[in-house]
């Protein structure tokens, strides 16, 4: 009996833990195209998932963004390394388009409040 | 024994733990957040202090005073249609915005003029099919644009124009006056500290409650969103406007065509600068100091800014940030910009 209610604490204690650790920052997706940035989404505060077609015609790259990754869906490129980079999740994530010179990046928080402009 | 301190030691981290995790999500230690459109633009606002349906009255209010401000569907919009020879009396909030809107006015040498309307109507800048208008008709609205020709009746609050086809216009002053309404508004309900952003207007207000100063990036002008030329630390909060002609414009014969009028051409501002940015404790002076320096340019601006306390103020050109007043520490530059 003690040994479980322990073992309770101990998990209980873990996930208090997480809530105070754990708190999520800001994550953005960065989108670049021939070297510019051309989006930035705001995926912490997405509420459902979205699709969204970048570049026209012989460059296009389908990008799903949800609330925790982004992902290179489709693209019309010959070595498709873009999508076969598949879901990002952590800052820093990257799927790189070469022959299309688009870029899908993952961010973390700004390190501003806002942007005047 | 021994494990019933260990156990008790449990018990109160995990309580507090328990306290802190929920009391961060319930609490007002989160802030709310909130989007939404109005004044012509996006508006953000994020507040610690206050639940949601404190935000959602400080976007009732936006609406209160855009039916006000608005030059074509608001009271200034029945002013402008109706003040031609006659006296219209306003509301108060119009006439102290009026009056010091023509204040600012005469302290920017005209640069700022409320009374441009004839001038950006002409231009249609936003319209559907802008083009440069004849450089008759661009003489016409110049004179009909003239601020000595709109008299304010100071005993009953009135506004009369003494040519017809006159219009007060308060684009440039309208957004950072909301924000500076909506800070109070915010205050008054609670609020200890909070950052508003209205289409690229930013204003601060109270300590950032993780304890550092709020930082302000500064977008470098005709540079895709994300690409900074400074960010600036803002120790006492406040608010930082920048006016560029990057932000709408139009393209005739390989020409651009930008939406800063200068009143004494009754052209866009051929200033060769990229943009400007103005940091002050209130939204108003920071919204329409922006437009006036742009148009002024940074010879005559400087001189300018100076007249106004606790003001700074950032001239782009050309990869470099030539900066006036007291926060001119608290900026700085990034990709390549200088100062």
């Amino acid at each position: 009996m003690k040994q479980i209610s322990l073992v309770l604490l101990l998990l209980l204690l873990g996930w208090g833990a997480t809530l105070l650790v754990g708190h999520q920052n800001g994550r953005y997706a960065i989108v670049e195209i021939d070297g510019k940035i051309v989006d930035r989404v705001d995926l912490t505060s997405l509420q459902r998932q979205m699709t969204k077609v970048y570049g026209a015609d012989a460059n296009e790259n389908v990008v799903q963004f949800t609330q925790h990754s982004a992902a290179v869906m489709k693209s019309n490129c010959r070595d498709q390394i873009c999508v076969r980079a598949g879901v990002l999740k952590r800052k820093g994530d990257a799927a790189v388009c070469l022959p299309h010179q688009f870029v899908l990046r993952i961010e973390g928080d700004a390190d501003y409040d806002g942007m005047a402009q | 024994m021994k494990r019933k301190f260990l156990f008790l030691g449990c018990l109160v981290l995990l309580i507090v733990l328990l306290i802190y995790g929920i009391g961060r999500r319930y609490w007002q230690i989160a802030p709310v957040e909130r989007q939404s459109y109005g004044l012509h633009t996006r508006l953000g606002m994020k507040v610690w202090g206050v639940d949601q349906q404190v935000l959602s009255q400080a976007f009732d209010l936006i609406a209160k005073y855009e039916g006000i401000l608005d030059p074509e569907t608001g009271e200034l919009g029945r002013v402008n249609v109706g003040a031609y020879d006659h006296g219209v009396v306003v509301s108060d909030t119009l006439w102290e915005l009026l009056q010091r809107s023509v204040e600012a006015s005469v302290k920017t040498s005209f640069a700022f003029n409320p009374a441009l309307g004839p001038v950006i109507r002409l231009w249609d800048i936003n319209g559907s099919h802008p083009h440069v208008p004849s450089m008759e008709q661009i003489d016409r609205a110049r004179k009909l644009s003239q601020l000595d020709d709109c008299l304010f009746n100071h005993q009953v609050h009135a506004v009369r124009f003494q040519k017809k086809g006159m219009g007060l216009y308060l684009g440039a002053v309208a957004k950072g006056f909301v924000a500076d309404r909506v800070k109070e508004f915010l205050i008054n309900n609670g609020a200890y500290a909070g950052i508003l952003d209205f289409g690229g207007n930013i204003l601060t207000f109270g300590n950032k409650p993780d304890g550092q100063s709020w930082t302000v990036g500064l977008r470098a002008p005709f540079k895709s969103v994300a690409d900074l030329a400074a960010v600036v630390t803002l120790p006492n909060g406040g608010s930082v406007v920048t006016s560029g002609p990057y932000e709408q414009y139009f393209e005739q014969d390989g020409k651009r065509y930008h939406h800063i009028f200068d009143p004494q051409s009754g052209c866009p501002s051929d200033q060769p600068l990229e943009a400007v940015t103005v940091i002050a404790e209130k939204s108003e002076i920071a919204d329409l100091l922006s437009t006036a320096l742009f148009v002024l340019g940074p010879d005559k601006g400087k001189t300018i800014v100076e007249t106004f306390e606790g003001v700074t103020a950032v001239f782009y050109h050309d990869h470099h940030l030539q900066v006036v007043g007291p926060l001119a520490n608290q900026i700085q530059p990034r990709n390549g910009w200088t100062k």
